[in-house]
């Protein structure tokens, strides 16, 4: 498949491959500690990234049961409560305190620890250099220090649910005075402390990942390999580092000044307080100064949630449609015009803060211009699915699944980014139920959708497709069970962060829906139970991958099964040709790889593997549709498999003759 | 290890135990746990029966059993199923192809969505928040249904299109995809499209922004209300018969002097504090908010007026309505003869930020007025304590013990 390469580019390689690396697998052993430990492996790094980003998402998962239940029986004993969180549910009733930090925490987590460094850190690492065709990244050694320092981070993050004060609980946005002042919440002592010390560490990783992912997109791309043809997936972590690089050093100088504020006694968001009878002493600063500075960072956040999962579903959807996605350049063109447009929008977050209206003008204009290229994307997914031939994996579910959320949470944005409406909802569970759409769920069914599309190339080992049925189509169902019953509360005027509905007549009528809610809620997070058990036992056990189970076009797949250090035995494959050139007129089967020129076609390379089960995929019938692993009939035994194929192959030629 | 995991019966066993553990938790764990699942049935029954007034029972009925029937008929099929491909050894998917299903479910799953929107319409979309009691709330509401039937109409369309698309293009034998990598005038197409109906949006958005921030003044002078957020209460201000609020002073802040007025100040002479935790606006004339915050954020949240404004500390904040409806007529409108306007706290302030209630009471200038007579000018010195029950709302039971 490789003999093609002309010798400069052997040379090259060659060069590359000796400066990128301190040697192959071949030359020397590794040790159990520089192996899966302190590897410098992208692949070992991405799965380290990916392990540490699953159980945090389980935390903050059950964290979220935890406040539902709060939420649905307030005041309610439920004695399981005080033997889980102790002095924090006296009785079974969950303190307000604990629950305001519950909420933090789930936010902080999901938001930070998931989908973030959970997201971003598992594919950027495993694909970059895959799917450029680099041996690894442009900083192996910076790359492993990416990781160790998110596991530090994550290591303080759930130290700190164990203080005594209790964990910090002003809302993962940690406005203060609030997150400042420790007499006004016990979880602004120790606990925010160490939040922030978690989230500096974070960050820290954070840029570190980032600028190697950039370093390595733009020098280390195989021969061939032209920006214009990238999968949509590299430009999408690549545009998202870029957008994380500029916009996650703001939130540093925001965590330090409000450090300095609550130890140093500086006053840069501080003036006039009293509280517990007495005037603090700071003058002049100003919470919306936080505001400002937190959200230069946060609106560019959820975009770097979001665009790994949109370019993730971009690849899953072109792959399982066998269909080029629709619109490369535009869909290229999109991510490029959200990323720049999400940093000049992050005011629509404080049109009600006291920030000067006439700034709100101007935010309203560029929020809603946001939704352009976000519509475009959604139109180009349909077009990609229309007159597709898809085949449903696990990994296809979520990416239509994906779709359908990031369609219902982006409207919903165009309620609240239009000022005068924002003024009804802003803070209320309106908002909850936009973000958890279209972030939330939608990242999450991005994220899970990489999973079981890249599980093959991250274990070597196939996930069990029945569980993945079952388990997206719970979660499909829980989710918008759960969320899409939020917007109501909010249209009535409900706000979030709310302990209790019980005080209120405009809440108390919510009660019931919350139950349901709840219980929606409950079923989703036990469904990714179902997730866990299908990705231990898979990644121990599963069958063996084949090396291209998809029948996909990228290069990761060209790689070997078992991992290399390198990646490839020999040379790197140049690439002839853009990612999507599925179910092209005139190629022997439905895809042809990116490291397969023209003259490679003319001279009929076989470049199928037998067992793609591809329905003419054995070059008889030209241009062939495509069945695959997936499509294929399920519980059978692999030889029924065959022999129907038989069956069926003879039926085709004696019916020709 | 070939087939980790046998599909179809480990299916039926995990998810019967999910939903059994998730939903039938408060049916099948015993006394204790189905006592607190009736508690709060109760609850919420009385609590939607007050508001909506309907018949208790019919809600235990409807509400209450539908999902606890259906979740019910669903575990049993998965058990008798999972038992009997248990029994027999027979796979009962044995012949059914996985794509197909996946394909089909997406449409039952679009048109289970379906349900769920029309239902959501139907049962809930009609205890959110009447039409506004205020003028500018009115404009709000008109941008807000020129939104809804613009979204409203992009969301049924693409759902539709994503469900029937999933199914119609599932992959069956001997079909093709069809290379189809751009087309440049339908991608112009639907960039503009979007580009029209968010100008739709904007230009009224725009208009109506400006309006909720430049106040008409000139006929009518705006009766200036002071409020103040604290941990965990709202504190009130009225300007008494001169229409002047007296200064204040964060250094005159005390525990006698909650809001810190300055008592050298003439005008702050005849200001008072409302003495209970309601405050009262007379109808159809212009109201200011002037609000500040002595400690952490909180939100001036006035939903019925679709007043929502933060109390930062440090920085004073306003927000100028008209309140165009008075309680009364909202209570005949609503057919609820306990309705009340209610000011909430919008911004998380702490431990007891869901507990702030403020009862607003909108009424003819002449109830207004008596009202007013009621009421005692505070003399803002260092002797007088607090007005007595204005501050009921600091039972907040476990939220302040620690
Ligand atoms: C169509 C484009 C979108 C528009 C116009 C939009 C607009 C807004 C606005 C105005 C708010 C502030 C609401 C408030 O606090 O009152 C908001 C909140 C939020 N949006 Fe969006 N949004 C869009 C898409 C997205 C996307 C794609 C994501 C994430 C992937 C996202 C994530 C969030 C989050 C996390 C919040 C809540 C932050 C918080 O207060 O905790 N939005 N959105
Ligand atoms: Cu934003
Ligand atoms: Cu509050």
């Amino acid at each position: 498949m490789i003999e093609h390469q002309s010798t400069s580019t052997a040379v090259a390689h060659a060069v590359e491959h000796h400066e990128g690396h301190h040697g192959h697998h071949e030359h020397h052993k590794e040790s159990f500690w520089t192996k899966y430990i302190f590897s410098q492996d992208h692949k070992m790094i991405a799965k380290q990234f990916l392990i540490t980003g699953m159980t945090m998402g389980f935390v903050g998962g059950i964290m979220s049961a935890l406040f539902r239940l709060q939420l649905a029986w307030p005041d309610t004993p439920i004695p399981f409560l005080e033997a889980l969180l102790g002095k924090w549910a006296k009785g079974g009733v969950m303190d307000p305190n604990f629950y305001m930090a519950l909420v933090t925490l789930h936010g902080t987590i999901m938001v930070f620890f998931v989908l973030t460094a959970g997201l971003s850190g598992t594919f950027s690492n495993l694909l970059i250099p895959l799917q450029c065709g680099a041996r690894d990244m442009a900083s192996p050694f910076i790359n492993m220090l990416s990781y160790w320092f998110f596991f530090l981070s994550s290591v303080v993050m759930t130290i700190s649910i164990f203080v005594e004060t209790g964990p910090a609980a002003p809302g993962w946005t940690i406005y203060p005075p609030l997150s400042a002042l420790e007499k006004a919440m016990p979880g602004s002592g120790l606990g925010m402390t160490l939040w922030l010390l978690s989230m500096t560490l974070f960050v820290i990783s954070s840029l570190m990942g980032s600028l190697n992912y950039i370093a390595t997109v733009l020098n280390m791309r195989t021969v061939g390999m032209k920006m214009l043809h990238l999968p949509l997936t590299i430009w999408a972590f690549f545009l998202t580092a870029i957008v994380g690089v500029l916009s996650f050093p703001v939130l540093v100088a925001a965590v330090i000044l409000l450090l300095f504020d609550r130890s140093l006694g500086t006053s840069f968001y501080l003036s006039e307080i009293y509280i517990a009878g007495q005037h603090l002493p700071n003058m002049g600063g100003s919470p919306v100064l936080f505001q400002h500075l937190f959200w230069f960072l946060g609106h560019p956040e959820v975009y770097i949630i979001l665009m790994p999962a949109l370019g993730i579903t971009s690849e899953v959807v072109a792959c399982n449609s066998r269909k080029p996605i629709f619109g490369y350049r535009a869909m290229i063109g999109s991510l490029l015009a959200i990323s720049i447009l999400s940093f000049i929008v992050w005011g629509h977050h404080m049109f009600v803060t006291g920030m000067n209206p006439f700034l709100g003008t101007i935010f309203i204009v560029v929020t809603l211009v946001i939704a352009i290229p976000s519509a475009v994307k959604a139109f180009n997914y349909l077009a990609t699915l229309w007159k597709g031939n898809i085949i449903y994996t696990p990994a296809m579910l979520f990416a239509v699944g994906m779709v359908s959320l990031f369609v219902s949470g982006g409207l919903t944005g165009l309620y609240l980014g239009n000022a005068p409406l924002d003024v009804v909802l802003h803070n209320t569970y309106f908002v909850v139920a936009h973000f958890h759409i279209v972030m939330g769920a939608s990242a999450i069914f991005g994220m899970f959708s990489g999973i079981y599309h890249w599980f093959p190339k991250l274990f070597g080992r196939m996930m069990n497709k029945q569980l993945g049925y079952i388990h997206f189509w719970l979660t499909f169902a829980s989710a918008y069970a759960t969320f899409f019953p939020m917007h109501f509360i909010g249209l009535a005027g409900v706000p979030r962060r709310y302990y209790a509905f019980t005080e209120f007549e405009l809440t108390k009528v919510w009660v019931d829906v919350n139950v349901f809610m709840t219980i929606a809620a409950i079923i989703g997070v036990a469904a990714q139970f179902i997730f866990l058990y299908n990705f231990i036992v898979s990644a121990l056990w599963g069958e063996r991958a084949p090396k291209n189970p998809w029948r996909s076009n990228t290069l990761e797949w060209t790689a070997p099964v078992e991992h290399l250090h390198g990646n490839w035995p020999g040379e790197i494959p140049a690439v002839y040709r853009w990612p999507y050139d599925y179910s092209k007129p005139g190629a022997p089967v439905d895809y042809i790889p990116q490291n397969i020129s023209d003259e490679d076609l003319a001279r009929g390379v076989r470049y199928w593997e037998d067992d793609d089960h591809t329905p003419g995929g054995d070059g008889t019938t030209s241009p062939a549709g495509g069945g695959g692993h997936y499509a294929e009939e399920e519980v059978r035994k692999p030889e029924a498999v065959h022999f129907k194929e038989e069956e069926s192959r003879q039926q085709k030629e004696d019916e020709r003759s | 290890m070939q087939n980790v995991i046998k599909g179809y019966k480990w299916f039926a066993f995990i998810l019967v135990a999910v939903i059994i553990w998730g939903v039938g938790a408060p049916e099948l764990l015993g006394e204790e746990v189905r006592e607190i699942g009736k508690a709060a049935q109760e609850r919420m029954t009385q609590a939607i029966g007050e508001a909506k007034e309907i018949q208790p029972e019919q809600l235990n009925n409807l509400v209450a059993w539908i999902p606890k029937l259906v979740i019910l008929l669903i575990v049993l099929a998965f058990v008798l199923a999972g038992l009997a491909a248990k029994l027999v050894d027979f796979n009962p998917f044995r012949n059914v192809k996985a794509n197909t299903v996946n394909a089909s479910l997406m449409v039952v799953f679009g048109l289970l969505f379906g349900v769920l929107v029309v239902y959501e319409m139907i049962y809930h979309a009609p205890l959110t928040l009447p039409g506004a009691s205020s003028k500018h709330g009115r404009e709000i509401d008109i941008l807000y249904y020129i939104t809804l039937v613009i979204t409203g109409l992009v969301f049924v369309v693409m759902q539709i299109l994503i469900f029937t698309f999933a199914y119609r293009n599932r992959y069956r034998e001997g079909r093709q995809a069809l290379f189809y990598p751009e087309n440049h005038k339908l991608e112009l197409l639907w960039t503009i499209i979007p580009a029209v109906g968010l100008a739709c949006m904007i230009i009224p958005g725009l208009k109506f922004w400006y309006d909720i921030n430049h106040p008409d003044f000139s006929k009518e002078k705006p009766l200036t209300i002071e409020v103040v957020g604290e941990q965990f209460q709202w504190r009130f201000r009225y300007p008494g018969k001169d229409g002047k609020l007296g200064r204040h002073a964060f250094k005159l802040i005390s525990d006698t002097n909650p809001v810190g007025v300055d008592s050298s100040d003439v005008a702050s002479k005849d200001d008072f504090t409302p003495t209970q935790k309601e405050i009262h606006l007379p109808v159809n004339k212009p109201v200011l908010f002037q609000i500040r915050a002595k400690d952490v954020l909180h939100g001036v949240y006035l939903p019925h007026f679709r007043v929502n404004m933060y109390a930062v500390p440090g920085m004073p904040t306003q927000f100028a309505f008209i309140p165009e409806v008075t309680t009364e007529e909202m209570r005949v409108r609503l057919n609820n003869p306990n309705f009340n306007y209610e000011m909430l706290c919008s911004q998380l302030c702490g431990a007891a930020h869901y507990n702030m209630r403020v009862v607003v009471v909108v009424e003819s200038e002449e109830k207004y007025k008596k009202w007013l007579a009621s009421q005692q000018p505070e003399v803002p010195t260092n002797s007088i304590t607090e007005a007595k029950d204005r501050n009921n709302n600091t039972n907040i039971n476990n939220a302040t013990q620690l």
